[in-house]
C-alpha cells in the first residue's frame, strides 16, 4: 500500500538522516512512489511524520518470567543493542518538539499509552510486587518508565551492559520499595 | 532551631512566598537554610551517566553543576557512578578533579563540595551536592547533611506520583527547565552520533570539543547544532 512504504520511507529517512532532510517528496522517492499522490495523502511533512510516528514500536510487553525484576529485565534488554531504526527516528522528532508542538503531541500519545499499559500489566501479573498494592506500584512504575523512555529516547543510549541493565533495574525496582540484588561498588547490595 | 526544622519552615516559606517555584529549587534553597551553605544542587541520573540537573538554590550552584557536565568529571559525577556519598574537600578536589576546581574556583566561592544521594525510594537516581566556601565543609554540614538528604528523597517520592504530568507524561518536578536544557544538549549529542556513527560517548566528546572551541557552553553549542546554525563535521 502507497500509505504503508510512504511512512516506512519516511522511518528510515528520519534515521537515517533526521528530521531536516524530510520532505514528503524525498519520502515519496523513497518510497518508489507518486509525489502528487503522496502529497495528495498528507498536507504538511508534520501529518506524514506524526503517521510514521503511529507505526513506530517503541515499547514491547515482554512475556511474562515469573517475577517483576525478570519482567523488568526483558523490557529493557533491547536497549543492550543499538537503537532500532524506529527509536532513532523518535529522537529525531524529538529533537523538533520545542518549535513543532504537533509532534510532541503525537509523541506523547504514542509513548503515554504504551507505557501506561506496560506499567499496569506487569505491576498486575502475579504474583504482585511485594509491599506494594498494586494500583500504587502501577503510579510510580508508570512514572519512571515515562522517564526512562524520554531519557532513552533524547539520545538514543549506547547499548547497556548487562550490568548497567541490572543497576537500572535496581534503580526501579528500589522506587517500588523493593529490595536491589546488584552489589554496590562497597561490596554489600544495597 | 534543628536542621529538620529549619529545612521544613523554609520550605513552607518559600511555598507561600512564591508558589511558581519548581518544587526541586525549593528543596536547594531549604537544604542551604538549614545547613547553612552558600549552594545546593539536585540532580538525577537515569541511565547510565546521563546526568540531569534538577534545580539550584542559586545560579552559581547551577553553575558549579555545569561544570562538571561540560567537564564531564567532578565529584558529583563520581559519587553517582559510585552510588555512594563523597565528600571533597579542597585538597581532595585538586588532586581528584584538577581541571574542575580550577574552573570552580574561577567561577563561584565554592570551595568543598559534599555529594549525596537522596534518601528513600530515590536514592539510586538522584543526588544533592552540597558547597562551601570554606576548604572543608564544617563538621555540623557534614553531620546533617544525609538527614536533609532523607527529607529531600521524601518530598521528590512524593511530588513524583502527585505531580500533574508535563513534558511527555513525566512527573513536573523531574522534568525543570534545567532538565529540558540539559535534554537539549542529549538531543544534540543524539543528533551528532547519528550524523557522524559516533557512539554517544564519543559525540558527547565531540560536543565539548566543539563547545570549547568557539568558547560557548555546551547548552548553547547544542541549540546551534539542533537548529542547523552549526553543522558539525
Amino acid at each position: 500500500m502507497l500509505t504503508d512504504r510512504l511512512l516506512v520511507a519516511t522511518l528510515d529517512l528520519l534515521a537515517e538522516t533526521g528530521w531536516k532532510s524530510l520532505t514528503i517528496d524525498r519520502a515519496a522517492t523513497r518510497a518508489t512512489a507518486d509525489p502528487i499522490a503522496a502529497h495528495r495523502l498528507y498536507g504538511d511533512v508534520e501529518s506524514l511524520a506524526i503517521d510514521a510516528l503511529g507505526a513506530c514500536r517503541l515499547v514491547q510487553l515482554p512475556a511474562a518470567s515469573g517475577t517483576l525484576r525478570g519482567d523488568l529485565v526483558a523490557l529493557l534488554r533491547p536497549w543492550q543493542r543499538p537503537p532500532t531504526r524506529d527509536e532513532r527516528a523518535a529522537t529525531a522528532l524529538l529533537g523538533q518538539i520545542g518549535r513543532r508542538p504537533v509532534l510532541l503531541a503525537a509523541l506523547h500519545a504514542t509513548l503515554r499509552a504504551s507505557l501506561e499499559q506496560v506499567a499496569h500489566e506487569l505491576c498486575h501479573r502475579p504474583p504482585a510486587p511485594a509491599g506494594m498494592v498494586p494500583n500504587q506500584a502501577t503510579i510510580v512504575l508508570d512514572r519512571m518508565l515515562r522517564l526512562l523512555w524520554l531519557d532513552h529516547l533524547t539520545a538514543a543510549t549506547d547499548p547497556l551492559t548487562r550490568r548497567q541493565l541490572e543497576r537500572l533495574v535496581d534503580s526501579v525496582l528500589h522506587a517500588l520499595g523493593l529490595p536491589r540484588v546488584t552489589p554496590t561498588p562497597g561490596g554489600a547490595a544495597a | 532551631m534543628t536542621p529538620e526544622a529549619l529545612f521544613t519552615a523554609s520550605l513552607d516559606e518559600q511555598t507561600i512566598a512564591d508558589p511558581a517555584v519548581l518544587l526541586p529549587d525549593r528543596l536547594a534553597r531549604a537544604a542551604t537554610t538549614a545547613l547553612d551553605v552558600p549552594g545546593a544542587g539536585l540532580s538525577y541520573t537515569l541511565l547510565p551517566d546521563r546526568r540531569l540537573p534538577l534545580g539550584a538554590s542559586n545560579t552559581m550552584a547551577a553553575t558549579a553543576e555545569r561544570l562538571q557536565f561540560a567537564l564531564g568529571e567532578g565529584p558529583c559525577l563520581s559519587a553517582q557512578r559510585e552510588r555512594g556519598t563523597i565528600v571533597a574537600d579542597q585538597p581532595m578536589l585538586e588532586a581528584r578533579w584538577p581541571v574542575y576546581t580550577h574552573q570552580l574556583t574561577a567561577q563561584t566561592d565554592y570551595r568543598s563540595v559534599i555529594a549525596v544521594p537522596v534518601g528513600g525510594p530515590l536514592s539510586g537516581v538522584a543526588a544533592i551536592d552540597i558547597y562551601s566556601q570554606s576548604a572543608r565543609p564544617h563538621p555540623s554540614t557534614l553531620e546533617h547533611t544525609q538527614l536533609i538528604a532523607d527529607l529531600i528523597g521524601a518530598a521528590l517520592a512524593t511530588a513524583i506520583t502527585g505531580d500533574p504530568d508535563r513534558f511527555l507524561g513525566a512527573p513536573s518536578s523531574l522534568t525543570t527547565p534545567p532538565v529540558t536544557d540539559r535534554r537539549r544538549v542529549w538531543l544534540a549529542v543524539g543528533h551528532l552520533a547519528a550524523q557522524t556513527n559516533y557512539i554517544n560517548t564519543a559525540a558527547l566528546a565531540r560536543l565539548r570539543a566543539l563547545a570549547f572551541g568557539l568558547g560557548l557552553d555546551l547548552e548553547t553549542t547544542a541549540d546551534r547544532i539542533l537548529s542547523g546554525e552549526l553543522e558539525p563535521t
